[in-house]
C-alpha cells in the first residue's frame, strides 16, 4: 500500500442527481484509518458522495482532498471527466487548481497516470464484474493471479475462480467484487452496501476481514442498515435529505 | 442423464436435416417441372444438365483458376473494407465531430446503387481491381456503422471500474472493448461478406476482368449458354455459403469468446 495521508477533507462540497441537489456545502473531515459509515435515507447522495470522492463524478461545488503527513494535499475538485484525487505539491495550489479540467487523454493510461494519485478502491452496489471474464480473470485484472486467489478464498469463493459471472449467484458475484476491491491494495476503500445479496456467515466472513483492514486504512461505507453500522462502523455520518451540514 | 441429452439433441438435429434436405430436394423437383413445361433448355435448363455441366466444369483447371481468382479479388476488398472499417470506427468513436464529418460519405455510399459504382470505377480505374474496389465500397461502411454502435454500447459502469482500478488503455481495449464490439462485428462481417460476393460478382460481369466467376457468367449470355449461366450461378451461391460460413469459423477460432457471458 501506498501514497499515505492524514486525513481527507469535504468542503463545501454541493451534488446534484439529475438536476436536483442532493446535497449542499457539504463538509466532513476523515481520519486516514477506521471506518466511517455514511448513513442516511434513500436519495440524500450518499452514492454520489462515494462517486465524487473515487473521481467518477463531478461535484458542482467544493473540493475533496487528502491531507498527508508531508503538508501535500491530495485533491478531487471539479474533475469532470472523472480523475480520482491527486496529490498537489502546494497547500495553496488547491485553491489554484478548484476549476482545472483534466486532460481527458490521462484517462486509463497507466503509464501516463499522475504518479501520485492516490488509491483508491470501490465495491459498486452492482458488481460491475466483467461477464465474459472468470472470477479470477477479473480479480486478476489488478493484481497477480496468485493473490487473486488469495483473495477469492479469504472472501469465500475456494474452487469457484474458474466460473464465469452468469454461472455466480447474486452472492457469489457481489463477494468477487468484494475481493476484486480489496486486492487492489488501496489505503481507501469505498463500500457502496457492500453487503446486499450475501448470508449471514459471507456476511460476517467479510465484515471480520473489513475489521481487520480499518486498522491502517480508511473504509467509507454506505448502507441502510443499522445492524452493518454497529458490526463495522467507528464513526457515523448522518445525512439527511438535501445536507447542508458540517460534519 | 447426459447420455439421454446427447441422443435427443443429435435426433433433434438429424430431423432438421432431413427436413433440409427434403425441402430443397422440392425445390429441385419443381424447378425439373419448370424446366420440363417451358420444354427449352435455352430458356431453362434442366437441373440433371446443370450438375452434369458443373461437375464437367469442375474438372477443368480453368475452373479453379477462375474461382480463386474471384475469391481472392473479392476478399482482398472485403479485407481491406474491414481494416479500414474497423479504424474508422476507432477514430470516430473518439471524436463526435469526426463522426458528424464521416456520416454523410458514408451514408451516400450505403444509398447509392451499385451499379452506379460499378460504372464509375470502370472509368477510375483498371479492370481486375474493380470488383475488389466495389467489394469494399459493400463491406466499409456496415463494418463502420456495427463498430461504432458496439463501441458506443460498450457498458459504462465496467469502463468506471476499468478507471477506478487504473487498468491500462491495454487491457481496456483488449479485456472491455474487444469483447463488447465483437458481436457486432461478426453481425457486420457475415453480412457484409455475402453482400460483398454478390456486388463483386456484378462488378466482373461488368467490368470483364480475366479468369473471373462474373466474365464466365457474361460469355455465358453472349453465347446463349444458360446451361453454363446456371451452372456458374451455383458456383456463386455456394461459394457465398462457404465464404460466410469461413467467416463465421474464423471468428470463433481467433476472436476471443463471449459465450459464457449468456
Amino acid at each position: 500500500m501506498n501514497n499515505e495521508f492524514k486525513e481527507i477533507k469535504i468542503e463545501n462540497l454541493t451534488a446534484n442527481y439529475f438536476e436536483a441537489n442532493v446535497f449542499e456545502n457539504f463538509n466532513a473531515t476523515l481520519p486516514a484509518k477506521g471506518c466511517v459509515c455514511f448513513f442516511g435515507p434513500s436519495g440524500c447522495g450518499k452514492t454520489t458522495l462515494l462517486q465524487i470522492i473515487a473521481g467518477l463524478k463531478a461535484p458542482l461545488s467544493g473540493i475533496v482532498y487528502a491531507e498527508n503527513n508531508k503538508q501535500e494535499f491530495i485533491d478531487n475538485t471539479k474533475s469532470n471527466n472523472m480523475k480520482a484525487l491527486t496529490i498537489l505539491s502546494k497547500s495553496s495550489e488547491i485553491n489554484k487548481k478548484k476549476n482545472f479540467l483534466f486532460n481527458i487523454s490521462q484517462i486509463g493510461n497507466r503509464e501516463n497516470q499522475n504518479k501520485n494519485l492516490l488509491k483508491i478502491a470501490y465495491v459498486f452496489q452492482e458488481d460491475r464484474l466483467i461477464p465474459w471474464l472468470t472470477a479470477l480473470e477479473n480479480v486478476s485484472l489488478i493484481t497477480p493471479k496468485n493473490s487473486a486467489m488469495i483473495w477469492l478464498e479469504k472472501v469465500g469463493l475456494p474452487g469457484e475462480e474458474s466460473k464465469y459471472p452468469s454461472q455466480l449467484s447474486g452472492g457469489m458475484k457481489q463477494r468477487v467484487n468484494i475481493a476484486r476491491a480489496l486486492a487492489f491494495d488501496a489505503p481507501v476503500i469505498l463500500l457502496d452496501e457492500p453487503f446486499k445479496g450475501l448470508d449471514d456467515a459471507a456476511k460476517l466472513q467479510i465484515i471480520e476481514i473489513l475489521n481487520e483492514l480499518k486498522k491502517d486504512r480508511l473504509l467509507l461505507l454506505v448502507t441502510h442498515d443499522q445492524e452493518d453500522i454497529s458490526l463495522l462502523a467507528d464513526n457515523t455520518i448522518c445525512m439527511p435529505l438535501n445536507t447542508s451540514s458540517n460534519v | 442423464m447426459a447420455g439421454r441429452s446427447n441422443f435427443v439433441f443429435k435426433s433433434n438435429s438429424l430431423r432438421k436435416n432431413i427436413i433440409g434436405i427434403s425441402i430443397f430436394l422440392i425445390w429441385v423437383v419443381i424447378w425439373e417441372c419448370i424446366s420440363i413445361g417451358v420444354g427449352q433448355e435455352l430458356m431453362v435448363p434442366s437441373p440433371v444438365s446443370v450438375i452434369i455441366r458443373l461437375y464437367y466444369l469442375m474438372g477443368t483447371v480453368a475452373f479453379w483458376q477462375i474461382t480463386a481468382t474471384t475469391v481472392f479479388r473479392i476478399t482482398i476488398g472485403f479485407l481491406i473494407g474491414c481494416v479500414l472499417g474497423v479504424g474508422l470506427a476507432v477514430i470516430t468513436s473518439v471524436s463526435s465531430l469526426l463522426y458528424a464529418f464521416f456520416k454523410p460519405i458514408l451514408n451516400i455510399i450505403k444509398a447509392t446503387p451499385v451499379a452506379s459504382f460499378i460504372i464509375l470505377a470502370l472509368i477510375w480505374i483498371r479492370g481486375g481491381q474493380i470488383p475488389a474496389f466495389i467489394s469494399f465500397l459493400m463491406v466499409f461502411p456496415i463494418i463502420w456503422a456495427n463498430v461504432s454502435k458496439g463501441i458506443s454500447q460498450t457498458d459504462r459502469n465496467i469502463l468506471e471500474m476499468a478507471k477506478v482500478y487504473h487498468l491500462t488503455r491495454t487491457q481496456i481495449v483488449k479485456k472491455i472493448f474487444v469483447h463488447s464490439v465483437l458481436p457486432y462485428f461478426t453481425a457486420a462481417a457475415t453480412i457484409s461478406m455475402g453482400l460483398a460476393w454478390k456486388a463483386g460478382i456484378a462488378a466482373e460481369v461488368l467490368s470483364t476482368p480475366q479468369f473471373a466467376i462474373g466474365t464466365s457468367i457474361y460469355d455465358s449470355k453472349i453465347y446463349l449458354e444458360t446451361v453454363d449461366l446456371f451452372a456458374w450461378s451455383i458456383v456463386v451461391i455456394a461459394m457465398s455459403v462457404i465464404l460466410e460460413r469461413l467467416i463465421e469459423f474464423l471468428i470463433k477460432r481467433y476472436l476471443p469468446s463471449r459465450d459464457m457471458e449468456l
